[in-house]
């Protein structure tokens, strides 16, 4: 099958929107805003590899850009797993005191990197971090997953269709132990190289 | 409503590098556009993440919500359009309508010997 075709595409992927398990989002919208009032704006959204934290994160900007709110972006990823010198202090000089910046992939920097990015970020109206463990700023939320919530994915990208990969779903979900991201890369494989037919 | 539509001697839309594609944008806006853009882009698409070129803008300005405007491009020496297993690579041109960005888009192939390249083919 042909990169266009494929409906693991990442493209049909981003418009997957972060999946609730246990509530709605005017609940979760809720709860978030109350515990980010608490917290002084300043909180981590937890969980593992793959576990929907950087597709929560695209939402939750969407919500606060509509609450009027200015929002900055930064990402570290395996590739990426800290920033220049030079750019912390631009980020410096340049931070304004009612903007909340987000950090997807905070667990990338290491202690004092860390730290550093912390202090220079205190003059913001908030830090909103995505990480691994709850060790770096008090939890906001934890990203949980589990095969419904798979199952769920699946659906919304193939509809029907789905219903032939439950067992596929299964074993591949056991493989990457959880890691959605990398179980919906392992579908695009095979469809690519035409082991399952959509 | 927009409506895009190429002019070609060949039903696929296949071209080749460097050659002119000329066509008309039509338009029925239930709105008033500040202006409409016309894009010549191509895209890719597949397991990693998409990239994304535009490699010329044409602003339509003056106009009235029913109206239409005829186009050409010259297309550049490449990237050509291509499908593989990991990646496919698209040519479009693109009409939108600001502020609203309503827009709709047609997509056409850019290949030298006028033929889709096919990757996977080759692929073991």
């Amino acid at each position: 099958m042909i990169a266009r075709d494929n409906p693991f595409r990442v493209t049909q992927l981003h418009q997957i929107r972060y999946r609730l398990l246990n509530s709605d989002w005017p609940t979760l919208f809720t709860t978030l805003f109350d515990r980010l009032v608490i917290l002084n704006y300043r909180g981590a959204i937890i969980g593992p590899h793959g576990s929907g934290k950087t597709t929560l994160i695209e939402t939750l900007i969407i919500e606060l850009t509509t609450r009027n709110f200015i929002v900055r972006l930064l990402r570290l990823n395996e590739e990426k797993t800290n920033f220049p010198f030079s750019f912390y202090r631009e980020l410096a000089s340049t931070i304004r005191p009612d903007e909340i910046i987000i950090l997807d992939g905070a667990e990338q920097l290491d202690y004092f990197s860390w730290q550093y990015f912390k202090f220079i970020t205190r003059k913001a109206k908030g830090l909103i971090i995505t990480t691994h463990n709850a060790d770096r700023l008090p939890t906001l939320i934890e990203c949980d997953v589990n095969k419904e919530l798979l199952n769920n994915i699946l659906w919304e990208l193939l509809g029907p269709a789905a219903n032939s990969l439950r067992d596929q779903a299964d074993k591949l979900y056991d493989q990457h132990q959880g890691n959605l991201r990398n179980v919906l890369r392992a579908f695009y494989d095979m469809c690519a190289n035409g082991e399952i037919m959509i | 409503m927009i409506q895009l539509s190429i002019a070609s001697s060949d039903d696929n839309l296949v071209f080749a590098p460097e050659d002119i594609i000329r066509g008309r944008a039509a338009w029925t806006l239930p709105f008033s556009a500040q202006y409409m853009e016309l894009r010549l882009f191509w895209y890719t698409e597949g397991k990693g993440d998409c990239d994304l070129s535009i490699v010329n803008t044409i602003r339509i300005e003056n106009f009235s919500s029913q109206d239409e405007r005829p186009f050409e491009f010259r297309l550049p020496p490449g990237p050509y359009s291509f499908h593989g297993k990991l990646i496919s690579l698209i040519w479009c041109i693109e009409v939108i309508a600001f502020p609203t960005k309503e827009s709709t888009k047609i997509e056409f192939v850019m290949s030298p010997n006028k033929q889709v390249i096919g990757l996977h083919k080759f692929a073991g």
